[in-house]
């Protein structure tokens, strides 16, 4: 009985394996030609969309067959990535020669692989217009998350502030991975979006994750019209939101806030401290030059570093710095020396040194820079 | 009887290892899918433009690396990923090595400070290049090749650093790949391991892979075979388990303050590699944190692989002896419900069919023909066990060679007739051979303690 089964077991794996490996050979043997294949037609569709955008005109010819190519719509998504102009114009002329929209729309909606969701959602994204807005609202309630990022990206292209509360508002029931990437697409609204989310933020009803995202962006947006609600989270209970906020200040943060960066100068959470030490350095006030040199003797290594920087970025802060490096706090000095060297301060001074046109601290800064060496010499 | 007995226990033994395998290359099967639509639509670029992108430092160990080294880093220099700083470390070369890089990447002694998180020997001088690239210099003491990381480790600047090494040839979207990881869940993700290939065969060009073609000897065939179930049949599964065992040391990204707290790398450990990844594991699970180490199967760093016999050997028992003592370390991690997947699952079917594997091995080649001769074994049953054991085991070499199709490698036809003759006559002489090795580094010896010479031909005499 069990002789029995056994054989057949074996029989049935010989026979498997022999299956698979002939099924291998022809597979790779087809992926080999597949491959080469679609390379001769990524070449033809790059030479041929090259030859449209030289001469600025479509051909007559029939290209229906386009339409329907995946290898097509990805080189399209390349050129439309790096052509502007009327270049972009004949791009577009081409998009609506082929009823490529209608075409990925329908794809978008129908299609049941979230592979074919996803690439016609990719391309859709990047060619919509008004006319598709629905389409792409629509699928950020795809069930794939690759569908719901890209018309997220539709979105942000066609820049209606009202679709940026639903795409926050997405971000909400998300996995952290997936609104990251779509607060990547918040960032492509720009400024339209900056009330949306300061309004969001306002509330107090966003989820720690999310809000701490929007923070975030609103960073990245820039917009000094963020800076109020932002320095306001710089007093938050929680150093995760402080940090978030310390950041984001250093780009959305005007001149008012300026002295709220200071004092977080102090907070007892570190991270907190470095931003805002790299965030002062960014507004570019000589009045931070007093508090970040009382920073860059703190017992944190980033503080310190992060001071250094921004001082050697500020008006007068290179002076500062040559008071540092020539002070008794080794720690602090080192700081200030490497920054002193990688801002290049140290070889200016040494070209105008040796071109003979040297300003009142330049020798003061060498002869620090020697002894340092020395020291490390001594050493 | 008793022969009998071990017979058949080795020959269901044997079977029970292929069906594990091929359950673990079904899991595999449906991460690399997952992971296919992840990096298909951009993702890559996003993370390229992304300001959300954290910085990474590559730390590159050299020792008398003087041939290859400046080729190795200006090729890394080219890595496609927005913020990245490299970290060289001469770890007390006796050959040019330290002045090929100054003069190379003109670099200059800089007085920076850094933390000395993991104990080292002493640091000389540390230097920056001034050319527009972030590459800085860690001329130090030797101590070895864990010593040398760890010394980077602490002079790295940024929050996230790629362990690697100067003869590996690293993808040009691998630091990218890896990063996705990264970016997809930075609270929870504290390492990330890469897919190691062997570069044997391929063509090199300016530091890069530019062609990928299969060895023509046969060590190395076997080994490509070897490589592909472990990085594409093996550890997608184990990730999507929670079960990452190992990162390979060749190419690993650790989030720096965890691989500072975990000790880093210890000196003279000959699995270092294993040994940090069951740290980490260790450390946070007793901490009861969340967090996730992944494998990124399309983050590819190629390395060569031994071509001799004799330079295999050394390896293979390198590798057993590091598993011997991570076995010794980290047994009170095996059955234990804190540790997850890893302490019930991936860690006591390592162990079980990666250590136990060659000794229930090398009993079946001592007992089966016995056993057959003295008439203790039915010859028609043993030959079933022995039968389904090789097919299933060929099962296994093509499921994983089948989902290695869809990074396109190795696909002509002549490649792929020799992988067939590889999953064919695996079994017949090679593997014997690497049991009887590993049987070797169980008894010790002066022979089997340190790393050996790995006489690599080098990836600058492959560059083209």
């Amino acid at each position: 009985m069990t002789h029995t089964v056994l054989t057949r077991l074996v029989a049935a794996a010989a026979l498997l394996a022999v299956a698979l490996m002939f099924a291998l050979f022809v597979v790779k043997t087809v992926n080999h030609q597949r491959r080469r294949w679609q390379g001769v037609r990524r070449a033809h569709y790059v030479a041929a969309i090259g030859e449209i955008l030289s001469r600025g005109a479509i051909p007559a010819k029939d290209l229906e067959s386009w339409a329907a190519d995946p290898i097509f719509h990805e080189v399209l998504v390349e050129y439309i990535g790096i052509v502007a102009g009327s270049e972009g114009e004949t791009l577009e002329d081409l998009v609506d020669s082929l009823g490529l929209r209608l075409h990925m729309t329908r794809r978008l909606r129908r299609a049941r692989t979230s592979l074919a969701r996803a690439a016609a959602a990719a391309l859709l994204a990047r060619v919509a217009t008004p006319t598709e807005e629905q389409v792409l609202i629509e699928a950020l309630h795809d069930q794939a998350a690759e569908v719901r990022i890209e018309a997220a990206r539709g979105l942000a292209r066609l820049g209606s502030w009202q679709v940026a509360v639903q795409v926050l508002d997405q971000m909400t029931r998300e996995q952290p991975w997936v609104a990251a990437r779509l607060a990547d697409r918040l960032v492509e609204f720009g400024k339209k979006a900056v009330p949306v989310m300061v309004e969001a933020l306002g509330t107090n009803d966003l989820p720690h994750e999310t809000a701490i995202l929007t923070v975030r962006v609103l960073g990245l947006i820039g917009d000094t019209s963020a800076g109020p609600i932002l320095a306001a989270l710089l007093s938050s209970d929680d150093p995760e939101m402080r940090v978030a906020a310390a950041s984001a200040l250093g780009t959305a943060g005007g001149p008012d806030e300026t002295p709220v960066l200071e004092r977080a100068l102090h907070d007892p959470n570190w991270p907190v401290r470095a931003r805002a030490a790299a965030s002062l350095g960014k507004h570019g006030s000589p009045a931070s030059v007093q508090p970040l040199v009382g920073a860059i003797t703190d017992d944190v290594w980033w503080v310190r570093q992060n001071a250094a920087e921004s001082l050697a970025a500020l008006p007068g802060g290179v002076a500062a710095l040559v008071d540092i490096a020539t002070g008794t706090d080794a720690y602090a000095r080192d700081a200030a020396l490497l920054h002193l060297g990688l801002s290049g301060s140290i070889r200016r001074a040494r070209d105008r040194v040796d071109g003979g046109t040297p300003r009142p601290d330049d020798d003061r800064l060498l002869a620090v820079v020697d002894l340092a060496a020395e020291l490390e010499g001594a050493s | 009887m008793i022969l009998a007995i071990a017979s058949i226990a080795v020959l269901v033994y044997s079977a029970l290892i292929q069906v594990q395998i091929l359950v673990v290359n079904l899991l595999s099967g449906i991460q690399l899918r997952r992971n296919r639509l992840a990096t298909r639509f951009g993702r890559l670029e996003d993370l390229l433009s992304s300001d959300l992108a954290p910085p990474v430092s590559i730390i590159v160990p050299a020792y008398n690396e003087e041939a290859g080294i400046v080729e190795a880093v200006r090729s890394m220099t080219m890595l496609r990923y927005p913020r990245f700083e490299i970290v060289v470390v001469n770890d007390g070369s006796k050959d040019g090595t330290l002045e090929a890089l100054i003069g190379r990447f003109r670099m200059q002694p800089v007085t920076m400070p850094h933390r000395n998180e993991i104990t080292t020997a002493p640091i000389r001088q540390v230097y920056r290049s001034t050319l527009p690239v972030s590459v800085t210099l860690v001329d130090k003491e030797n101590g070895g090749r864990a010593d040398a990381l760890n010394a980077g480790t602490n002079v790295a600047r940024s929050p996230y650093v790629l362990l690697t090494d100067a003869d590996v040839v690293l993808d040009g979207e691998c630091l990218l790949r890896v990063m996705r990881h990264v970016v997809e869940d930075r609270v929870r993700t504290v390492a990330v391991g890469g897919n190691v290939r062997p570069v044997n065969g391929c063509t090199v060009k300016s530091g890069r892979v530019t062609e990928t073609r299969l060895a023509t000897g046969w060590l190395e065939l076997v080994q490509v075979l070897e490589y592909i179930r472990s990085f594409i049949g093996s550890r997608p599964g184990w990730s999507r388990l929670r079960g990452m065992v190992l990162i390979s040391g060749a190419f690993g990204l650790y989030r720096r303050d965890v691989l500072a707290e975990a000790g880093g790398l210890t000196k003279g450990h000959l699995g270092e590699d294993l040994d940090l990844t069951m740290r980490i594991h260790r450390m946070l699970s007793d901490r009861g944190e969340d967090y996730r180490i992944v494998y990124a199967p399309d983050a590819v760093a190629w390395t060569e692989v031994p071509s001799t016999r004799k330079v295999l050997r050394t390896q293979r028992i390198r590798w057993h002896r590091g598993l011997m003592r991570a076995t010794a370390d980290f047994w009170p991690m095996l059955g234990r419900p804190r540790y997850g997947s890893l302490g019930m699952v991936a860690w006591p079917a390592f162990l079980a069919f990666e250590f136990l594997a060659p000794i229930v091995e090398f009993v079946g080649y001592l007992a089966l023909p016995w056993a057959l001769l003295t008439g203790h074994l039915d010859p028609e049953m043993a030959l079933l066990l022995i039968g389904l054991a090789l097919s299933i085991g060929m099962i296994n070499s093509l499921v994983a060679l089948f989902m290695d199709e869809a990074f396109g490698y190795f696909d002509r036809p002549l490649d792929a007739a020799k992988l067939l003759l590889v999953v064919l006559a695996e079994n017949f002489g090679i593997r014997q051979q690497t049991v009887l090795w590993r049987i070797r580094a169980l008894f010790g010896g002066k022979s089997t303690r340190g790393w050996g010479d790995m006489q690599r031909r080098g990836v600058a005499n492959l560059t083209g």
